[in-house]
């Protein structure tokens, strides 16, 4: 079913939208995407959960071509650090800066601190890598992620040796209003390993709840997908309100209903993105 | 998650036969801890390493359309301990 459009208002603005126009510091959101039917499925029975994150039944989309926009500005990302490989996932939100959650590049259980290599490949589609590979470096966390391992600071970015957003463009962010929030329709698109890992998929959901500083949506995820945009429409723009981090287990309890969850951009981590897409820039 | 010691843990993903699963895919999760969603992947002989605080895991890994898991547990003090996950001939 589709849905009719609704209209998302947020405290503050974006920044670096992909047609290069500045958008205004206050703007109305568009969702996008496809409701979410209510299911019934069984848990794994073995271990009363399943790792990935699937709520109910399975409703993610493949994605491709991936040649469009927005899909061109998701990012694959091999991970490599001592002793062990990974894929996670990330997007443009500058000319040569890529978002993604802090555990993707720095993680003690599984890289022991940084990892030492990530490779980004926009818009892979399983062998297909239809704008190149490139070596990320510069990686910064969110300083509450890398010293307490904080789930509600898990962000972080890497830095591109080309400026390959100006010819695939970038995500738009938005410091958000989490009154704003509940109910609202999200879209979440990556790279889930328990569907191969090297494709594209997408599926769409409702915010379900809110705390203090985390979303938790019934969009089905899966591992691989960790530091996926959590987007909206708005304009004929695709902007950013959190970076996918954690399955139904990982989220927080507390909320009291089965979800997954990103941190949000709340305005200090949305400003400290921003310096960090300006520190790129500059470069 | 805790900021407790981190034990080292050797995982082996093993097919039928005993024999090295080739870069399977692995996810972990935790009822102790909140643990992001990443996946890993073993090496050409099926291993991997990974560094995990105290507490009770579930590990998933999988093979192409296999799946199988194991659960494992870190005790506190542990500094390191192995794990192994068969897949079943079937």
């Amino acid at each position: 079913m589709t849905e009719g459009l609704e209209t998302l208002r947020f405290r503050d603005g974006s920044t670096g939208d992909s047609s290069g126009s500045k958008a205004s510091k206050k703007q109305d959101l568009i969702k996008i995407g496809r409701s979410t039917p209510a299911s019934d499925a069984a848990p794994d029975a073995e271990f009363g959960f399943a790792v990935e994150s699937v709520i109910g039944v399975d409703q993610r989309a493949r994605i491709y071509p991936t040649l469009e926009t927005p899909w061109r500005m998701i990012t694959h990302l091999s991970l490599i650090g001592q002793g062990v490989r990974g894929t996670g996932t990330g997007f443009l939100v500058g000319p040569r800066t890529v978002l993604t959650a802090g555990h993707c590049l720095y993680y003690e259980p599984y890289f022991a601190g940084f990892a030492s290599r990530v490779e980004v490949s926009p818009g892979r589609d399983n062998v297909t890598k239809p704008f190149g590979t490139l070596e990320g470096a510069n990686f910064r966390v969110h300083p509450k992620w890398e010293r307490d391992a904080n789930p509600d600071f898990d962000l972080g970015c890497l830095t591109l040796p080309e400026p390959i957003g100006e010819e695939l463009g970038w995500f738009a962010l938005a410091a958000v209003d989490p009154n704003d929030l509940p109910g609202r329709f999200v879209n979440v698109a990556g790279y889930p390993t328990d569907l191969g890992g090297t494709e594209m998929y997408h599926h769409a959901g409702h915010i379900k709840a809110v705390s203090e500083r985390r979303i938790h949506y019934d969009v089905d995820t899966a591992p691989g997908q960790s530091g996926s945009p959590v987007f909206v429409e708005a304009e004929g723009e695709r902007v950013c309100l959190a970076v996918h981090a954690y399955g139904s287990r990982g989220s927080e309890l507390h909320v009291g209903v089965e979800s997954n969850s990103a941190p949000m951009l709340l305005q200090s981590t949305f400003d400290m993105i921003n310096a960090w897409i300006e520190e790129d820039n500059a470069a | 998650m805790s900021k407790a010691p981190l034990a080292q843990i050797a995982i082996q993903c093993l097919g039928p036969g005993g024999i090295p699963v080739k870069e399977p895919s692995l996810a972990i999760d935790s009822p102790d801890h909140e643990m992001p969603e990443i996946a890993l992947f073993g090496d050409e002989e099926g291993k991997l390493t990974v560094r995990l605080y105290p507490g009770t895991y579930e590990l998933e890994a999988r093979d192409g359309d296999l799946i199988a898991r194991t659960r494992l547990k870190v005790n506190a003090g542990q500094t390191a301990a192995s794990a192994t996950i068969l897949f079943d001939a079937n």
